[in-house]
């Protein structure tokens, strides 16, 4: 005859429940330390920063250096001529956080001259 | 009972059954957790690399069509490498090549097994004399404006100035504001050298082709629709008889040739193609986006659509050169009638008071019922035909609006030498 297992208490399931929630709320909480301290996620926003300047750069036809900060993250814009041609720029953003490069952007930009009447 | 109860006393402690299954159920839910920690650092960490790369082979193809852009002297036909910021990482290669009025111009980046390829149809700002409204050269005649007409922007008219105008077959009150803009004296030539625009257009006739296309590009025996895309070599049909172009959709860098009149029915479907011959007429109800390049005469007829950019240019060294379009057509574009100067044919563009162009309109000699134009009009002289008369320099019923024209409107680097390039249009 086949021995039965017998089934679990109330308490088992308890206790069980219990740990399941813990290891749980450990798990997430371990995840959203990650999340916020991962290279991963800081080379991300990193991107995200250098691009939306960029797009304000070109938008604005802001063709200077400057360096501006973003929380703790140092954006740092130079604009130089591309090869010595006339109408062409070298658009490059570095964004820093911690001394640490965590984005890099460079971009050849076309700036035809405003037509005069 | 009693010794029941002792046994039971007296037997050493046991964890239930369920408590094994309970820690497997536990450590397989925790190596879950572990792994799934370790595959999202994993997979963050390629899409991370894979976002970069993508949008870095996406700048440096931008930029190589700046490249292309700010160097007007880049050689056509001749694909040229660049690394472009000199480090090895960034190649990118790029080549253009013309196409009709425009020039086609391809970028292709590449780094670490990715690429990206941009295409662009590339046309050019207007240079100074595109920036008024109308500009009409000095023939001693003064311009007389009558009806509804006006001009709205700046505008070049003859030393004898500009006045309001009357007609006996018009009744109409006379225009109050004639000019918009400001008014300048013009001088007795165009701006833009009708020679050098005419040797340029010459290039464009059936005998010198093979000059402005590449060597790769490929015949097209029999005329079935073609969608093809603008990293393909051109595709040329080649006619030595009249011919008419119906039931196809065409797409690409596709050029029909003929020696003799062409046709374009309605419900041929043209998209940015090329069209040269001595004549061609385009039917009624006609819609597309093509360049066209007749030596005699093109004629656009009643209720055609033809979308930007698109191009009508009719140019002769021999003999006159006509562009007629008819009631109700809409051109956007340029609009081009062109003869040598000196020429006993002169050049003629008539058009209809319903006709509608958006663009850059330019007649080396004479344009006759001026239409409604958005955009700029450059003409040796305006007239205005009736059955029995004709009348110089007379605009009748017609609005020339400069500033309605949108700022990143481009036009043809042949009308505009002077002024700087830009994007027309994204290929596909």
């Amino acid at each position: 005859m086949q021995k039965r297992l017998s089934a679990s208490s109330l308490v088992e399931i308890t206790v069980a429940a219990v740990i399941l929630v813990l290891v749980f709320t450990l798990a997430l909480t371990i995840c959203a330390q990650l999340g916020q301290h991962h290279p991963a996620q800081r080379q991300l926003r990193g991107q995200q920063l250098v691009q939306q300047l960029a797009a304000t750069t070109i938008r604005t036809h802001a063709w200077y250096a400057k360096t501006t900060m973003v929380g703790p993250i140092t954006l740092e814009r130079i604009v130089s001529p591309y090869q010595g041609k006339p109408h062409l720029l070298q658009l490059q953003i570095q964004a820093m956080e911690q001394d640490e490069i965590i984005a890099h952007y460079q971009e050849v930009i076309y700036v035809p001259p405003s037509p005069t009447p | 009972m009693n010794r029941g109860s002792a046994g039971q006393l007296h037997q050493p402690r046991r964890l239930a059954a369920g408590a094994l299954s309970l820690v497997l159920v536990i450590s397989v839910i925790i190596s879950a957790l572990l792994l799934s920690l370790v595959f999202l650092y994993a997979s963050s960490q390629t899409l991370l690399l894979h976002y970069r790369l993508t949008a870095e082979v996406q700048r440096n193809a931008r930029s190589g069509l700046a490249y292309l852009l700010g160097d007007p002297a880049f050689p056509n036909f001749q694909p040229v490498s660049l690394d472009l910021y000199g480090q090895g990482n960034d190649s990118v290669q790029l080549e253009k090549r013309p196409w009709g009025l425009f020039d086609v111009v391809i970028a292709r980046a590449s780094k670490s097994g990715r690429q990206d390829t941009v295409m662009a149809l590339v046309g050019s700002h207007f240079a100074a004399p595109g920036l008024a409204a109308l500009y009409v050269a000095d023939g001693q005649k003064p311009l007389s404006l009558i009806g509804t007409s006006q001009v709205v922007g700046d505008c070049y008219t003859p030393r004898s100035g500009i006045r309001p105008g009357f007609l006996s077959t018009h009744n109409q009150p006379q225009p109050k504001e004639l000019v918009t803009g400001q008014i300048r004296i013009s001088k007795a030539s165009l701006p833009v050298r009708v020679d050098s625009t005419v040797n340029c257009l010459r290039d464009f006739s059936q005998g010198a082709v093979a000059a402005w296309l590449p060597r790769q590009a490929q015949a097209l025996r029999t005329l079935h629709s073609i969608s093809r895309s603008f990293s393909q070599p051109p595709l040329v049909w080649f006619q030595t008889r009249p011919a008419t172009i119906q039931h196809v959709a065409l797409s690409g860098p596709i050029v029909l040739v003929s020696t003799h009149k062409l046709l374009l029915e309605s419900d041929a479907r043209l998209d940015n193609v090329l069209i040269i011959a001595p004549v061609v007429v385009v039917k009624s109800g006609f819609q597309g986006r093509i360049q066209v390049f007749a030596r005699d005469t093109i004629q656009v007829q009643a209720d055609c659509q033809l979308a930007y950019p698109s191009a009508l240019c009719a140019y002769n060294t021999q003999g006159a050169a006509t562009v007629l379009l008819g009631e109700r057509s809409q051109v956007s574009g340029i609009v081009l009638a062109a003869t040598p100067t000196g020429s006993t044919a002169p050049s003629l563009l008539r058009m209809h008071e319903s006709t509608r162009v958006a663009g850059q309109v330019y007649a080396a000699d004479v344009l006759e019922n001026c239409g409604q134009i958005t955009g700029t009009v450059m003409c040796r002289r305006l007239g205005y035909a009736t059955a029995s008369s004709f009348y110089e320099n007379y605009l009748v019923d017609s609005r020339i609006e400069r500033d309605l024209l949108p700022a990143d409107f481009l036009s043809a680097k042949l009308l505009n030498p002077a002024a700087s390039l830009g994007i027309l249009a994204w290929l596909p």
